[in-house]
């Protein structure tokens, strides 16, 4: 950290480096498989150089496709759920046919929110408060390259590093909401989202 | 499910059940604890009659602690061990927060019948919203729907998921 402002922390302290992007001739299946397998919120756009062309986000996602394509969803889910498994294969040549032609540079947000390195903590912060659209927020150098990548996750760790080891929270994450949890259903997989990868 | 129905999808089939929630009295860094380690955007906050009486969300917690605590968190993210020693006037405000001091006390639910398309309409219009409760008429929390279960034909085409 540089000597003049030693007590500043910046965006480059506490951003996440390693970046995972997609180039805007990603299908939006692929786009989706790896928003949810990662459990991001959001993913940046960008050209082979790295230079950031805009950002798609899960919210994207469904209202840029399910706007035209909400029959054909609906299609997918009924088949899963009729087990009538022989017949996905037809519901989804049809439907796919039309997403598939969808890619990420047609449903991205073309003008994202960007922060450069040296942004302090405070400014990252009023920037999350002042755009409750915005998780995640690239991070660019002066060339407009992806450099790393800031999203709520990162302005909460403090919290997080001062919840563990202290006794007066819960220890055990079970505790503090069991008795309010819902009757666990039977084969629903549960609310852990890293859990439905097989 | 009948094969006449299947053509309908509702709340109660793509909603996640096994609920995590969190209490109104709940502390805010077990809160924060509980969003990290399950990644989620949000959780419902229930009373003890399994109602739910808010929801509580990452952005709450930005917005509501972040620009309170400001200076002290830059030196959690610093230097831990140079905090514990200045820790304890913070820790004692810090500690007072509950969820009920930052939850939202009026947040959108849906009922377990409601069709697959208002579901997304309802996404669409309320771009806060992730995820979105569902209960019953007695207002007790039997599901969630976040934008990951409204995203679920994506992943079973994709084979992220096999069954839900």
């Amino acid at each position: 950290m540089d000597e003049i402002k030693p007590k500043k922390v910046l965006a480059k302290d506490i951003m996440t480096k390693k970046v995972l992007s997609v180039s805007k001739d990603t299908s939006i299946f692929d786009v989706a498989k790896i928003i949810s397998e990662h459990n991001f919120d959001g993913l940046p756009v960008t050209d082979k150089d790295g230079l950031l062309l805009g950002i798609i986000t899960e919210y994207d996602l469904i209202i840029r496709t399910s706007t035209a394509n909400s029959s054909f969803l609906q299609k997918i889910l009924g088949e899963v759920y009729s087990k009538k498994s022989k017949n996905m294969g037809e519901a989804i040549e049809e439907g796919a046919r039309e997403i598939s032609s969808l890619t990420a540079e047609s449903i991205m947000n073309k003008e994202p929110l960007i922060l450069g390195e040296d942004t302090t903590f405070e400014e990252i912060v009023a920037a999350f408060i002042a755009h409750h659209r915005v998780n995640p927020i690239p991070i660019v150098n002066s060339e407009g390259k992806v450099v790393g990548i800031i999203s709520r996750f990162d302005i909460l760790r403090p919290l997080n590093l001062l919840g563990y080891g202290n006794p007066r929270t819960q220890g055990a994450e079970q505790s503090s909401y069991d008795r309010n949890r819902a009757k666990p259903s039977s084969g629903r997989m549960t609310a852990q989202k890293n859990k439905f990868y097989s | 499910m009948t094969d006449k129905e299947s053509t309908i999808v509702l709340a109660k089939d793509i909603m996640t059940k096994e609920v995590v929630s969190v209490h109104p009295d709940t502390n805010l860094l077990d809160v924060a604890k509980i969003l990290a380690e399950h990644n989620f955007d949000g959780v419902p906050v229930v009373d003890n009659d399994n109602k739910v009486v808010g929801i509580v969300t990452e952005y709450d917690l930005i917005n509501k602690t972040s620009a309170v605590h400001l200076p002290t968190l830059q030196v959690v993210l610093r230097n831990l061990p140079q905090f514990k020693e200045e820790e304890s006037h913070f820790q004692e405000e810090i500690l007072s927060l509950k969820v009920s001091d930052i939850m939202n006390k009026d947040p959108l639910t849906i009922e377990a019948d409601l069709p697959y398309d208002e579901i997304i309409k309802l996404f669409k219009e309320h771009h806060k919203v992730n995820p979105i409760p569902v209960v019953d008429k007695e207002h007790k929390i039997i599901g969630v729907i976040s934008r990951f279960d409204v995203l679920r034909p994506f992943h079973v085409l994709q084979g992220v998921l096999k069954y839900f």
